[in-house]
């Protein structure tokens, strides 16, 4: 081949190959020559002027830029948006550039074509991206300066190009410590920070910042691009969430009741600080170490396998790590949210302070009580002194005047008060014994009950007095002294009965009721004898005598019945009316009731 | 013992004194007392049988327990002091409460507080000291 046809073949191979749609037009715009990537974009050309094929059009284009060129001999690019074979249309740059004959005239333009639509839509899903994420976007150059935002950022800061990030995200007048960017410019790799600044209205922001180098390869790169994501209504959120949670958790924690819960699974997930004094635990001890199980009454275990929510337990016991027993309120309840079973919760009330404070009130009652025997003993006494005191002055007053019969009652006066004072003392022993004799067994009530009617039912029929019983069946036993609560019931029959004695009408009733209400066990002793009127009923209790007249009793029984029921956790309770009977009652809490004496 | 009062001037116009205590005891010996010293007496065991006998003897003076069965010698006395016919008799509280002042000044207006009822004469403790009664008794009939 030679030289000069390897050139033309040469040229007609680049002609061909090169990745650009080529085609030349003459003045009147026919498409004078084409090549293959031409064809194969816009179709058959040959005979066709250029709008036929570009726009679909018979005449030229509107600002054409051929025309342009034809007339100016200038080269041109522009970006057009043009029809391809299939007649959908696609974005083309488009370089235009004259051919020149020597004589200066331009007869044709070498038009040439490459398809950026895929480009194009790039660059638009960038500027989408780059305008609309929903944080603030800036390049920065080296010297921390803005040379571009996004959409967001100029929304809340304005434009602020050429100023400082630090100048508009802080308000600072230096860059940050631990700046993010810097690093970046500093090592070319993606760096991340928590920072918080003040946005253009003074309000405090926070940010998570994302700084990354423009430059794919650079160790230093020329330019940064820096994120921030507005993080402030979540970073509010998580505070309010906090303090939330701080709140309840220091709630729990300086709780006095002692708190547990536990996950569905029973697994203890809260162990309070009482709850730690109860049990004697430490919380790690507990935690995800063992089960609520351990920790509640079976009851409240009852309770969730039965799938009901709450378990309630005026009186319960907890057992510590040292297997002790602390009388505990108990409240334990199912978690739910919704339908979903989120674990139980468990609060249980120290009772051991109240019980020791309803202990330590009982015993100052008694206190009080043999305080106030003690005068009553005096009031008692002197009674006696002065019967005694009496005797003697009948007895001498009998004999200076030589009267047998007043000597003689004399001498049964003295006689009458050296029985009483020795009544006195074996009363007072009696009421003084105090606590240390109780002996608490299981006892049947309605027996015990029965057995009182039966001793007093002959002396009550020799006297022309009913005694009557209205027990209650089916009343389950009681941790009772026997012995004790058997002298309340007979101090108390006997009283009624001599009541009815002394009242002034005839057919007297004694009523010995026993029932139990809402936990508590009753003793009734009605009578419809003399009755007491309010200065002897405000007495009654507070005050060692007897109004039974001569010799028949020392008013010790009422107190040493006051004494037997506060020791077994109850309370004497008096109604009466003056000629028309008394009703005392004795009530006794069953959760009050003492325990049972251990056998020696 | 106590011959001096035994032996004091008897003359006393046969005042009449009721004494009203449950204990009989206590009455012998105050009315054994009282009638040594020239008083006439008369004894209720309670208030009901007091009543009976204020009518029936119209009595210049009464000593009364405040401790008995039926009706406490307060509710009696209160009793007294608002009925007219039996208002103006004199009363002389006998007990053994220890403390005078529960019966008498403020502590009596606790027991009683109707301002209508005046306070009793006097209150005197048991065991009775008998020069301090006779005298009472004495200065209260004249």
């Amino acid at each position: 081949m030679q030289k000069t046809d390897l050139r033309d073949w040469l040229h007609n191979e680049l002609f061909e190959r090169v990745p650009s749609n080529i085609a030349i037009i003459d003045r009147e715009y026919h498409i004078v020559e084409a090549n293959k990537n031409f064809k194969e974009t816009f179709g058959e050309w040959q005979g066709k002027l250029c709008h036929n094929i570009f726009r679909n059009r018979n005449t030229p284009c509107s600002s054409c830029k051929a025309e342009q060129t034809f007339h100016d001999g200038q080269s041109r690019v522009s970006e057009e948006s043009r029809l391809n074979r299939h007649g959908s249309s696609s974005y083309y740059v488009v370089h235009f550039e004259p051919i020149i004959s020597p004589n200066g005239e331009i007869p044709y333009v070498i038009e040439m074509s490459r398809d950026v639509t895929e480009n194009k839509r790039l660059q638009r899903e960038h500027d989408i991206l780059f305008d609309r994420v929903p944080c603030y976007v800036t390049v920065l150059d080296r010297g921390m300066k803005i040379v571009r935002n996004n959409e967001m950022f100029r929304k809340t800061f304005g434009e602020s190009l050429g100023k400082k990030c630090y100048e508009i995200y802080r308000q600072r007048i230096q860059p940050c410590d631990n700046c993010p960017a810097i690093k970046t410019f500093t090592d070319g790799q993606v760096h991340t920070a928590h920072k918080s600044g003040v946005n253009k209205n003074g309000e405090t922001i926070f940010y998570h910042v994302t700084t990354s180098s423009l430059s794919r390869s650079e160790k230093s790169p020329t330019h940064v691009i820096e994120m921030s994501l507005d993080i402030t209504e979540t970073r509010q959120l998580e505070m309010r969430l906090n303090e939330s949670h701080d709140f309840q958790a220091s709630l729990i924690e300086s709780a006095i009741d002692s708190i547990i819960a536990a996950d569905p699974d029973g697994l203890v997930t809260l162990f309070n600080p009482s709850a730690e004094k109860l049990f004697n635990y430490n919380a790690d001890e507990v935690i995800n170490r063992k089960k609520i199980d351990q920790f509640v009454p079976p009851d409240f275990i009852d309770v969730i396998t039965k799938g009901e929510n709450r378990c309630l337990l005026a009186e319960s016991k907890a057992r510590n790590r040292d297997k002790q027993s602390v009388p505990v309120r108990f409240s334990g309840v199912v978690l739910k949210s919704g339908k979903k079973h989120l674990g139980s919760a468990a609060f249980f009330q120290d009772l051991r302070e109240i019980k020791k404070m309803e202990h330590d009130k009982l015993e100052a009652e008694r206190l009080a009580a043999v305080g106030q025997t003690v005068a009553g003993l005096a009031h008692g006494i002197k009674n006696v002194l002065m019967g005694l005191d009496g005797g003697m002055y009948v007895m001498q007053s009998g004999m200076n005047n030589s009267n047998s019969d007043l000597t003689h009652r004399g001498w049964e006066m003295l006689q009458n008060n050296i029985e009483r004072i020795s009544l006195y003392v074996k009363d007072f022993l009696n009421f003084a014994k105090g606590k240390t004799s109780i002996n608490v067994t299981s006892v049947d009530p309605g027996l015990l009950a029965r057995e009182v009617i039966d001793l007093f039912t002959t002396v009550a029929d020799k006297a022309g007095i009913t005694i009557q019983a209205e027990l209650s069946d089916n009343i389950a036993p009681a941790n009772m002294d026997y012995e004790a609560i058997h002298t309340c019931l007979v101090n108390l029959v006997s009283n009624a009965i001599d009541a009815c004695e002394m009242s002034e009408k005839d057919g007297g009733v004694v009523i010995l009721r026993l029932f139990e209400d809402k936990q508590t066990i009753v003793f009734e002793v009605c009578d419809n004898g003399c009755g007491m009127d309010y200065e002897i009923k405000k007495k009654v209790f507070t005050t060692f005598f007897s109004t039974k007249g001569s010799a028949k009793g020392t008013g010790l029984g009422l107190l040493v019945t006051r004494r037997i029921t506060q020791e077994h956790g109850g309370r004497i309770t008096l109604e009466s009316t003056e000629s028309e009977g008394s009703i005392f009652r004795l009530e006794f809490p069953r959760k009050r009731l003492p325990p049972l004496t251990e056998m020696a | 013992m106590n011959q001096n009062n035994i032996a004091s001037p008897l003359n006393h116009d046969e005042k009449k004194i009721l004494v009203v205590d449950d204990e009989p005891d206590i009455l012998t010996y105050l009315t054994v007392l009282m009638e040594n010293n020239g008083y006439q007496t008369f004894q209720a065991l309670n208030a009901v049988e007091a009543m009976q006998k204020i009518t029936e003897i119209k009595p210049d003076l009464i000593t009364l327990d405040i401790m008995m069965p039926k009706k406490s010698g307060i509710a009696f006395y209160r009793e007294l002091k608002l009925n007219q016919q039996t208002l103006d008799i004199p009363v002389i509280f006998i007990s053994a409460f220890s403390m005078a002042r529960d019966f008498m000044g403020p502590g009596f207006r606790k027991l009683i507080p109707d301002m209508d009822i005046p306070e009793p004469e006097a209150f005197i403790e048991k065991p009775v000291d008998i020069p301090r009664l006779l005298e009472m008794i004495n200065k209260i009939l004249g």
